[in-house]
């Protein structure tokens, strides 16, 4: 430990000179146990001061030294803080150690590497498992979500398995290296989940993720590395940033077996109460009546043939039994069980050291037939075959299994058409069937939700096999030699099945569909580095080549008609009607090299470059080439620096390119691809592409200061960044006339300026009661610098008008649409912002409204321990962004009857909704009720709501008992995830993105995402 | 020694990694540069152009239907979005979606062509009368596309106007952008494309899914009476009439024209099958107990009202328009029953009829000349003839031979380019004239550099 904690020090010299005086040599015995956790402490280093004298603790945390009654023990072990204890004269000493305050002796993995924390040049932040563990969440991004600043992590959609959208200082989708390989870490699959009516794919919908396929539980550590030094090793990839995971690893000693376990319920943490019967029927008769009073002011109001009668005749179908007073989201939502299971063992000898690990998780989603289960199995070998030569085996299995939600996100789904249903409905009829929605008015509806639940059955299977072999040889102390072979191979398999009783598939007599995709992954890497100290002067090279490999290929087949006896399979099907099969592959050949110059600890530099070449660009532009340099000055190692209160000052600059080529494959070439006409085959143009196609490229300047105040009682670092995206790839729009949208393209630059600080203080410590705070904060501003043409509208779905804009001078993802003006306190009328004054209101007066991105984000940790019990609670907070609530087009249509024939209704509305206009003068936020037209227009900021929350994320309580039986630990603790949510968000969540986990130009959107849960889990740790 | 062996390790892996590892190729796709070297190449080139036609933004359903919806003829359903509310509201704005998808899918057809075009000379083993015969067809086809662009974006009834289509003859590259050329050398060259896909086509071929020397004729027919080349437009007209094999149905067997495929009245009628299904069906019928929610285009109360002043019109019998429905909410009040079958919904596009070609022929010869056509489709369909007292003047002629076309052809695309080629936009539709043509794609506009301009009232 470098820096030493001056009233230690002091506190020590006084006990140490009274002492001296006897000259009796003791046995000492004691036990060495984490402070924190209670948990005992094996291979804690224990010496006599000032002497050679020394043992270590066994597993069970158990020493015994001989030393003078006089002397004073040292103990110290790696991660915790070192304590001395004066003998006295004890011969039964207990200790605890406390958690080391100073991180600058940790160690940091880096890309192709480790280094001491003091060393580091760039922006990198390290999370370690103890901080994320026993979290009720599949996905590793979940559970470091609000921890890290300058990672943004959004939850989308609650269902589980979902992909997270995963936002590094603004830029979306980093490269996920496991150990090593670069993973494949998008939604393999094609199960889309936004379909029309007319089975049309509108909107990306649910998307999974194939990063759930590592088990958060067996990571040791995770690494973010977040500016251009840091990441620009990865060169083409890691424009977006890089999050390195490293797994658990065997260590020498005694074999220690955990055995983790926790079960729980989630429900859905905040519903939104809908209008009961009579409240909606008060609802539809007072929409009529309001339409009647303006049709006798001005019987043309409604047109020239409007008959009236519509308004005063009974509704078909709406003199109903108001006994079934379904809550349509009760019936399609429910209490969940969730649980993990978790055996690992690690161990191992002076040679061979292993670490392996089964788990089991199983999550029910609270929608109804929905799951998620997973079975993950790991090894990690390491085996030193000489002194020289060592060599390992890194395994990881994965199999899994989710039953789909049908078209989460999309209006034809379980949570729309719940929202939508009238609560007339009943679930069944009388005879067990299922009701029908046509039979009671809600044209809202594509189908009975309970029915679309359980008939339509869609399942996602998922095998995942991530190895690698490596060895290393060290031809010299200063010089080894690193060579492994990976692989990563990702099978899936979907099927669905819509039964012959669906809306969508009655008509054909059922539909099925299966899937395949496969994907392989091999990976060559090779590095050399070489290391030296000499004097003051430490410095390590580093140079290597890598070589991957990826084919993916999908197939598919659709059959329809099927018996009414369970046959569901395709081989059942009276009709294939269609069948894809298709494959794409890339390689990747890098040269990669890096050099750290330490001067006294004093003065630091890196450089790296890295050159990639990519087959998914043509010939000439194939390579590209990625440097970066930084430089550190620790001010504190200084003499004329005064440590009286930062006991460590460093600070840092960085500047480097990092790339990105992660568009499809084979977007550099036009092509003709399949197409077939009058039974035969043909060909026709698939895609437009641009030759000159190209590495994205992203500059980034970091500035940043590490700190540590008084011994790292206090600590963490502040960083400011400036990152230019340019030579953007993007899907840009150009003239139609070529045939095509959009084509793939080296355009645009984006810029991403932000400000980012973390704080971890002791706030108490050293006693019974400890007590720990780590604060941390982003801000982002994202502005779009060019576009090769301005104002490009999107829309998130393809059947709405378009939702999004890209405007120069705006943030990415920024939302277009209507000015809402308010609802008009004399005639209940909604009214907008009229922008070019046509005294039209229609989409052409749409302007931007707002955005996706947040600006400021981050997290809250307070940590507290009193003897055994301990206690941390988290708290994560995002502003200023907005969400584009359209579900409330439905569930806020004032009665509307969006029917021509003008004899139904639409669907049911919020219950907030009774406190709606009713009358000349009333000041509402809900406009007048209406039947003949809607008093909303979807497409506007009525709709757009603040998105900032603050989130009591996770609250852990747990208690340790020392020893009980045969198991040296043991640990129960009771935790709740996502127990409150402050927002004054309409709909489930403000943290949402109906249109999945891929895009931030159209995120924001809520169109009936899956609702989150709220989770209360009991677990234990046990320890052998 | 041992820096040796490392160099030499390094150089082994670097061997592995030769030029080639870099050079991906795709098992699913050939570059447009290699795809067309062979007869057959140029062969399976031409079949995509027809899968081209088959788009479901263009002849696989909503290019005939979005005419409908913009129509008298068409209200959109209880399926409510705004770009398809617009569409049955007739207020249409440069951003809506499904325009956009119109205008880029007819290009992706002509740019198809444009590629055939290009690599047919080069092909090595066609023989030279294939070889012209494919040119007829792709030239043909890239003259309709164009002459379909300009009936929904360009000012297509007035030959003086300087709001035309881009023209696009040859293959572009992703920076070139498009200007709009002059109605009247639009019209110059769909006609001189579609003269001289006349000269190649192969004459003895009247196979009825594929563009055949009917079919040019029948187009040019059709692009005269817009231009208002009447003449010219009767010629091509009988010319159809007169050499084609085709025949009018007998009243009875009226209906056989959309339930049959490839009836004994179809000029040009693309073939869909079960595995490469049309949206017609799914966009105006679905099911028996669809929903109007379901549906797209529904057939108006207007259009009902027409046929119900029609007695003994067989034509109404496609109509189903029955207010008297137990249950309005479930079956639309009004859809035609054109597009039905649907178990397969393989449903053509009807994209010339010879009914067409008599009407157009009525319509180019007048008021005293005409009327014979006028009434032959009259008496093939169920009606009385009229005589000439009944058609007193041109106008009334000109509205009688509006009328049969609404009757014959509605749901098949005609309306919307009839009333705005006729000037009647503001008194049948009662919305502004300009609206006769859709806005240009507001993607257009911002890709356009300032040099493509926006149709005058948008």
């Amino acid at each position: 430990m470098a820096i030493k904690h001056y009233s230690v020090f002091v506190w020590l010299l006084c006990l140490v000179i009274p002492v001296g005086l006897h000259a009796q040599e003791l046995s000492i015995s004691g036990n060495v146990r984490d402070a924190a956790s209670k948990e005992v402490l094996p291979g804690v280093t224990i010496t006599v001061k000032g002497t050679t004298k020394g043992t270590l603790t066994d597993g069970e945390g158990r020493y015994t030294i001989k030393a003078q009654g006089s002397d004073v023990l040292v103990f110290q072990i790696v991660g915790l803080e070192r304590q001395e204890v004066p003998v006295d004269n004890r011969t039964l000493i207990d200790v605890l150690l406390g958690e080391s305050t100073s991180l600058l002796g940790d160690v940091v993995v880096v890309g192709y590497g480790v280094q001491k924390k003091s060393q580091i040049t760039g922006a990198i932040a390290s999370i370690s498992n103890k901080d994320f563990r026993d979290q009720p969440v599949s996905n590793l991004a979940g559970s470091i979500q609000g921890r890290v600043s300058g990672l943004n992590v959004t939850t989308p959609s609650g269902t589980p398995g979902a992909g997270l959208l995963v936002n590094v200082r603004g830029n979306l989708n980093p490269l996920y290296v496991v150990d090593g390989i670069p993973m494949l870490s998008e939604s393999n699959s094609s199960l889309s989940t936004a379909f029309n009516l007319q089975g049309e794919t509108v909107g990306s919908g649910q998307t999974l993720s194939s990063v759930s396929d590592i088990n958060p539980n067996d990571i040791e550590s995770i690494e973010i590395l977040k500016d251009a030094s840091a990441a620009a090793i990865y060169g083409a990839r890691a424009a977006n940033g890089v999050v390195l995971i490293t797994t658990r690893r065997g260590k020498e000693g005694k074999t220690e077996v955990n055995f983790n376990a926790y079960t729980g319920i989630q429900q859905v943490a905040r519903k939104i109460e809908f209008m009961d019967a009579g409240q909606f029927t008060d609802l539809i008769e007072e929409a009529r009546r309001n339409d009647l009073a303006i049709y006798n002011n001005d019987n043309n109001a409604f047109g020239e043939d409007f008959d009236p009668s519509v308004l005063t005749e009974p509704l078909d179908n709406f003199n109903l039994d108001e006994s079934a007073n379904t809550v349509w989201l009760d019936e399609v939502t429910r209490s969940a069980p969730i649980s993990n299971y978790e055996l690992s063992m690690r161990g191992g000898d002076a040679r061979t050291r292993f670490f392996t690990a089964v788990s089991y998780f199983d999550q029910t989603g609270v929608v109804m037939e929905n799951f998620y289960k997973r079975l993950n199995l790991r090894l990690n070998l390491d085996h030193n075959i000489t002194q020289k030569l060592t060599v390992g085996l890194n395994l990881s299995n994965t199999f899994s299994r989710n039953r789909r939600s049908f078209n989460d996100d999309t209006y034809t789904g379980v949570i729309t058409n719940a929202i939508g249903a009238s609560p007339f409905m009943p679930v069944y009829e009388q005879d067990g069937t299922y009701a029908a929605f046509e039979n009671y008015q809600s044209s809202w509806l594509s189908d009975n939700p309970v029915k679309s639940a359980k008939e339509i059955r869609a399942f996602t299977n998922n095998y995942r096999v991530l190895a690698t072999a490596f060895g290393e040889y060290a031809f010299h102390p200063n010089l080894r030699f690193r060579s492994s072979f990976s692989t990563d191979a990702a099978f899936l398999y979907d099927n669905q099945f819509k039964s012959a009783l669906t809306a969508d598939a009655s008509a054909v007599g059922g539909e099925a569909y299966e899937a395949g995709f496969r994907a392989t992954t091999w990976l060559n890497e090779n590095t050399l580095t070489y290391s030296r100290t000499s004097g003051k002067n430490n410095l390590t090279i580093l140079g290597g080549i890598t070589e991957q490999r990826t084919q993916l290929e999908r197939s598919s087949i659709t059959g329809q008609g099927f018996p009414p006896t369970g046959l569901e399979k395709i081989s059942s099907a009276a009709n294939i009607v269609g069948a894809t099969a298709s494959g794409t592959s890339f390689s990747l050949l890098s040269f990669l090299s890096r050099i750290n110059y330490a001067w006294n600890d004093r003065y630091l530099f890196t450089a790296t470059m890295r050159a990639d070449g990519s087959s998914r660009f043509s010939k000439d532009n194939r390579f590209g080439y990625f440097p970066s340099a930084s430089a550190a000055w620790r001010i504190s190692s200084e003499d004329f620096f005064n440590r009286n209160f930062f006991t460590d000052l460093k600070m840092r600059l960085s500047y480097g390119i990092t790339g990105d080529q992660e568009i499809g494959d084979f977007e550099n070439v036009s092509f003709y691809s399949a197409a077939n006409y009058d039974n035969q085959a043909g060909i026709a143009i698939r895609n437009i592409a641009d030759p000159a196609l190209s590495w994205q490229s992203n500059r980034m300047l970091n500035v940043g200061l590490d700190y540590e105040i008084r011994g790292g009682r206090f600590n963490g670092s502040l960083e400011f960044f400036k990152s230019s995206k340019t030579r953007l790839l993007s899907r840009d729009a150009i003239p139609g006339t070529t045939g095509f949208a959009t084509v793939t393209r080296n355009s645009g630059e984006v810029q991403n300026l932000g400000v980012e600080g973390n704080l971890t203080a002791y706030l108490r410590r050293g006693g019974d009661f400890n007590w720990t705070m780590n604060i941390n904060g982003t801000y982002v501003r994202n502005e779009i610098k060019s576009l090769s043409s301005d104002e490009i509208y999107l829309n998130a779905f393809s059947d709405l008008e378009a939702t999004h804009i890209l405007k120069i001078g705006e943030p990415i993802g920024s939302f277009v649409g209507l000015k809402f003006n308010g609802i008009d306190p004399q005639t209940g009328d909604a009214t907008y912002e009229d922008t070019n004054g046509d005294g039209i209101v229609d989409y052409d007066d749409a302007q931007i409204i707002g955005k996706a991105l947040p600006t400021f984000f981050g997290g809250m940790t307070n940590k507290f321990s009193y003897k055994n019990w301990n206690l941390s609670i988290f708290a994560r907070f995002v502003g200023g962004n907005q969400v584009y609530n359209l579900m409330r087009a439905t569930s806020d249509n004032l009665g509307y009857s969006n029917d021509g024939g003008l004899s139904s209704v639409y669907a049911n509305n919020r219950a907030d909704l009774v406190n709606r206009w009713k009358k000349p003068g009333d000041e509402s936020a809900y406009g007048r009720a209406s039947f003949v037209n809607p008093n909303f227009f979807i497409n506007s900021s009525q709709f757009l709501e603040n998105g900032s929350f603050v989130r009591i994320q996770n609250v852990n309580l747990s208690y340790t008992f020392p020893k009980i039986g045969r198991f040296s630990n043991m640990m129960v603790y009771l935790e709740g995830q996502n127990l409150y949510l402050f927002s004054q968000y309409k709909g489930f969540d403000p943290e949402v993105s109906s249109n999945g986990a891929s895009t931030d130009r159209t995120a924001g959107i809520d169109y009936g995402a899956y609702p989150q849960a709220r989770t209360i889990t009991l677990g234990v740790n046990l320890k052998l | 020694m041992k820096k040796h062996s490392i160099i030499s390790l390094l150089l082994a892996i670097f061997g592995l990694s030769s030029c080639n590892f870099l050079d991906q190729v795709s098992p699913n796709d050939i570059s447009t540069g290699d795809a067309i070297r062979t007869a057959a190449d140029a062969e399976a080139a031409l079949l995509g152009v027809y899968s081209t036609l088959q788009q479901s933004s263009y002849y696989g359903g909503q290019f005939p239907l979005m005419g409908e919806g913009l129509s008298d003829n068409a209200t959109t359903g209880g399926y409510s979005y705004l770009s398809l509310d617009q569409i049955g509201n007739k207020q249409v704005t440069p951003a809506n979606a499904l325009v956009q998808d119109l205008y880029i899918s007819m290009y992706r057809t002509i740019v198809n062509c444009n590629y055939l075009l290009r690599a047919l000379p080069e092909v090595g083993d066609l023989d030279d009368q294939r070889r012209q015969e494919i040119e007829a067809q792709a030239r043909a086809i890239r003259a309709m596309a164009h002459f379909d662009v300009l009936r929904f974006f360009g000012e297509h009834w007035d030959t003086g106007s300087a709001y035309g289509i881009p023209v696009i003859a040859e293959v572009q590259g992703i920076t070139d952008v498009p200007v709009r050329a002059t109605v009247n050398d639009t019209y110059l060259f769909i006609i001189d494309e579609l003269k001289a896909a006349l000269t190649g086509i192969n004459p003895a071929d009247d196979r009825v899914q594929y563009v055949n020397i009917h079919t040019i004729n029948g187009l040019l027919a059709r692009v005269y009476l817009y231009k208002k080349d009447y003449n010219n437009a009767a010629q091509h007209a009988s010319q159809v009439i007169s050499d084609s094999p085709y025949q009018l149905l007998d009243a009875t067997l009226y209906g056989d024209i959309f339930s049959t495929r490839r009836s004994a009245e179809s000029i040009f009628e693309l073939a869909f099958n079960k595995q490469n299904r049309s949206d017609f069906n799914g966009l105006t019928y679905s099911r028996d107990d669809a929903l109007r929610t379901e549906l797209f285009y529904l057939a108006s109360e207007n259009l009902n009202n027409f046929f119900q002043g029609r007695p003994g019109d067989v034509r109404a019998a496609l109509l189903d328009y029955d207010i008297t429905h137990n249950d309005v909410t479930i079956v639309p009040d009004g859809r035609t029953q054109k597009y039905r079958g649907e178990d397969s919904r393989d449903n053509p596009a009807y994209i010339l009829r010879l009914a067409e070609m008599y009407l157009i022929r009525a319509e180019a010869r007048g008021r005293t000349a005409g009327l014979d056509d006028l009434n032959l489709i009259r008496t093939q369909r169920g009606l009385q003839p009229l005589s000439a007292s009944d058609v007193p003047t041109d106008a009334s002629f000109r509205n009688a031979v509006l009328d049969e076309r609404r009757a014959e052809f509605n749901f098949e695309g005609h309306r919307y380019f009839d009333l705005a080629r006729t000037g009647q936009i503001g008194t049948v539709l009662g919305i502004d004239d300009f609206r006769g043509i859709l806005p240009i794609p507001s993607n257009e506009i911002a890709t356009g550099q300032g040099r493509m301009v926006q149709n005058p009232g948008y």
